[in-house]
């Protein structure tokens, strides 16, 4: 094979220092785990971000198999200053993918690390590495026929628990808050040394999997959406399969409904009447996912309008909201509590469709799947809604009350509308806070709309932050100006810990917004 | 002929600001000496009248002696299922796979090649329309910034067919009977290619 060696360079690394570390790690994983040709890296570019490739083109990949090969790795970059960026399955498409936070970073690519290292079925644990996917979890679990579930996000299939859990992503069954529902990180750090969170870090003990706490500070935090160590195995928590399952859509139809939807719901999910996340969607993140398209209610440019939305709705049998949640319990406690979901629906004017998903359409066929922990794919035909499969994911929080939601919807189409996008977004009640997640959907082929997505993102990030929503996760692009919009005191502090922990700032650094 | 010069000589297409200086002299610089020798397969999406109608065109140009390479076809829910999907990445290593499907199954597939290693050489995005002209971009790997052009409903594809063929270091078409054009559709499409 011809390769193209690609020409990025770690920042202030010349090119024969860089090499040298090459060659050192190649002899560490063997030369065949160490890519830096074109073609080979390609994967590690940035899919979704409205930036140039070139800014977040890493310079080379290496892929590990094993904690003793991390820790030799951190020494050579330690000893030539090489920034290094971690990824475990690199699937976080919305929020960044594997491509690395700051132009010519070294990917350490974790996915050879695809170990299933424990399961009990008892006490419903399990002990992963990076590179493990949910798939995989979910094959082993069907295999080993053990009646265990886990929570998974949306692209479940081909992204991983430790990764998602790492970068405190959420899902949708009861366990769904994946960090809550974490015990024990196994960390290298900048200097090599293996850290054991909780009751890890002592010797003998097996609690690892059951205790997250330990005793003293509580480190696991710090190792989440940041920059401080490389995680290389995680320990999390398995429900066991509910002797009853039952999934349920509610569908609205107006946009003014979701104040009463939230307002209704919250109760029932503080109370844990419905134990996972409510999930209320719009139309428009529905339509996709039902096979509309687009070209047929709106062929021109710019935002859909209103009347095009409404007579979507009205071919394809969509609610303006579609709520999903389930029960998990019993037959008996489910009959119980699903009397008050019909009463709930009832009483908030909202249309209960379906307890099965032979009456739902092929978008209440995948919620009703990830609420089970199972994976599937199906939500990545937002992809198509707009051609050009361009997408970020705008992510802010607020507190789980009907009145935060019609402000935050109407903010946020009106910015999305003045650079010609759509609103396609969604709630998602996770207990006593709501995440508002707006896919911002633009055609990554086109330069032009490129720039006004970019545009788009930074004014809803700046608007939300002046009325004070920040958001709970962001793709690298925005790592810098998300960061800064929760003020100087708690980067100061991120700083310091950055300064104890990696003196020599070379892991990820600017992941989050943390750098020396 | 290089590829600056082919674009030039098609004809037809409206380049969009592509910067064509930055193209490397032969396309050669892509391919590995055996590029010969090693297969093709060509992957189109089934419930897509675009993405099949382009994998077809593909194909023939990319065929040996007038005849066209064999086109794989699944439909949407077969490439969103890992196990359909990773049957069809399981070819001997070195194995060109260029495949032509939406946006969002392009995204799925792609993800799971990279898991498995796969480099891509070059993808594309395609707007089909009834109206007017077709909209093209193309980037090859190891060229950076993507190519983009508009061409005439008349023989919409084109250029990719040359693109395609010039990436995998083929010679530019010789004169040949334009396929008919396909059903008018308005859709987005994807396209790439890797090598597995």
């Amino acid at each position: 094979m011809t390769t193209t060696p690609r020409n990025v360079l770690p920042k202030g690394i010349s090119a024969s220092d860089f090499e040298q570390a090459l060659a050192q790690i190649r002899t560490i994983v063997g030369a065949e785990y160490v890519v830096a040709e074109d073609t080979a890296l390609a994967p590690y570019n940035k899919i979704m971000m409205a930036v140039p490739d070139e800014q977040h083109a890493a310079s080379a990949a290496v892929m590990p198999d094993s904690v003793e090969q991390i820790q030799a790795i951190m020494k050579v970059l330690n000893q030539h200053r090489i920034p290094v960026y971690p990824i475990s399955t690199g699937k976080n498409l919305g929020y960044g993918s594997a491509a690395p936070v700051e132009r010519g970073q070294l990917v350490m690519d974790l996915r050879r690390m695809n170990r299933i290292l424990d399961v009990d079925a008892e006490l419903c644990t399990a002990l992963v590495e990076p590179g493990v996917t949910y798939q995989q979890l979910y094959d082993y679990l069907q295999e080993k026929k053990l009646p265990l579930w886990f929570s998974c996000p949306a692209p479940s299939v081909i992204a991983g628990p430790l990764g998602n859990m790492v970068d405190r992503g959420v899902g949708y069954t009861p366990y769904g808050e994946h960090f809550l529902f974490s015990s024990g990180m196994e960390v290298v750090l900048a200097d090599g040394e293996v850290l054991r969170t909780g009751m890890g870090s002592m010797p003998g003990s097996n609690t690892w999997q059951v205790f997250k706490w330990g005793y003293g500070p509580t480190l696991d935090g710090i190792f989440t959406q940041s920059n401080y160590g490389i995680v290389t195995k995680m320990g999390m928590w398995l429900m066991p399969a509910p002797p009853d399952y039952r999934p349920f859509l509610i569908q609205y139809p107006e946009d003014a409904d979701i104040t009463k939807i939230v307002d209704a719901l919250r109760p029932l999910r503080i109370a844990m009447v419905i134990p996972n996340a409510v999930v209320i969607a719009h139309t428009l993140w529905e339509a996709p996912c039902a096979k509309v398209n687009r070209a047929d209610y709106h062929p021109g440019p710019g935002a859909i309008s209103d009347e095009a939305v409404q007579k979507i709705r009205k071919d394809h049998n969509l609610g303006a909201w579609n709520v999903y949640a389930a029960l998990y319990g019993t037959p008996e406690t489910n009959a119980a509590n699903w009397k008050i979901i019909e009463q709930v629906a009832a009483a908030t004017g909202g249309t209960l469709i379906t307890d099965s998903t032979e009456q739902g359409g092929r978008a209440t066929q995948y919620r009703f799947d990830l609420m089970k922990g199972k994976p599937n794919l199906g939500e990545f035909d937002l992809y198509n809604w707009r051609g050009g499969g361009g997408s970020m994911w705008f992510a802010p929080v607020s507190q789980a009350k009907g009145s935060e939601t019609l402000k935050q919807m109407r903010m946020a189409k009106d910015i999305l509308a003045k650079y010609g996008f759509d609103y396609v977004g969604e709630f998602i009640v996770g207990w006593r806070d709501m995440h508002h997640v707006i896919d911002l959907l633009y055609d990554r082929s086109d330069a032009e709309q490129m720039k006004k997505a970019h545009a788009c993102f930074d004014e809803l990030l700046q608007s939300f932050a002046r009325e004070g929503y920040g958001v709970y996760r962001a793709s690298t692009a925005f790592a810098e100006k998300v960061a800064a919009t929760y003020g100087p005191v708690k980067r100061d502090v991120e700083r310091r810990l950055k300064r104890a922990l990696d003196p020599n700032n070379i892991i990820a650094p600017g992941r989050c917004g943390i750098r020396i | 002929m290089d590829r600056r010069e082919f674009f030039r000589r098609s004809g037809g297409g409206m380049l969009l600001g592509a910067p064509l200086a930055s193209l490397p002299a032969t396309a050669a610089a892509l391919v590995s000496p055996d590029a010969a020798t090693t297969p093709v397969v060509v992957l189109g999406q089934a419930d897509r009248a675009g993405a099949l109608g382009l994998a077809h065109r593909l194909a023939a140009a990319l065929g040996n002696g007038g005849r066209p390479l064999p086109v794989q076809t699944r439909d949407a829910a077969a490439l969103r299922r890992p196990d359909q999907v990773e049957a069809l990445l399981a070819l001997p290593r070195g194995t060109r796979l260029l495949g032509v499907m939406d946006d969002a199954s392009a995204v799925v597939f792609l993800a799971m090649a990279a898991s498995r290693g796969a480099h891509l050489l070059a993808h594309g995005h395609h707007r089909l329309s009834t109206q007017g002209a077709t909209r093209h971009a193309c980037s090859a790997t190891a060229c950076g910034e993507a190519l983009a052009w508009h061409e005439p409903a008349l023989r919409p594809t084109a250029h990719v067919e040359h693109f395609y063929r010039a990436t995998l270091g083929e010679a530019a078409l010789g004169a040949r009977a334009p396929l008919p054009a396909a059903a008018g559709t308005d859709e987005a499409l994807a396209s790439f290619l890797i090598r597995l």
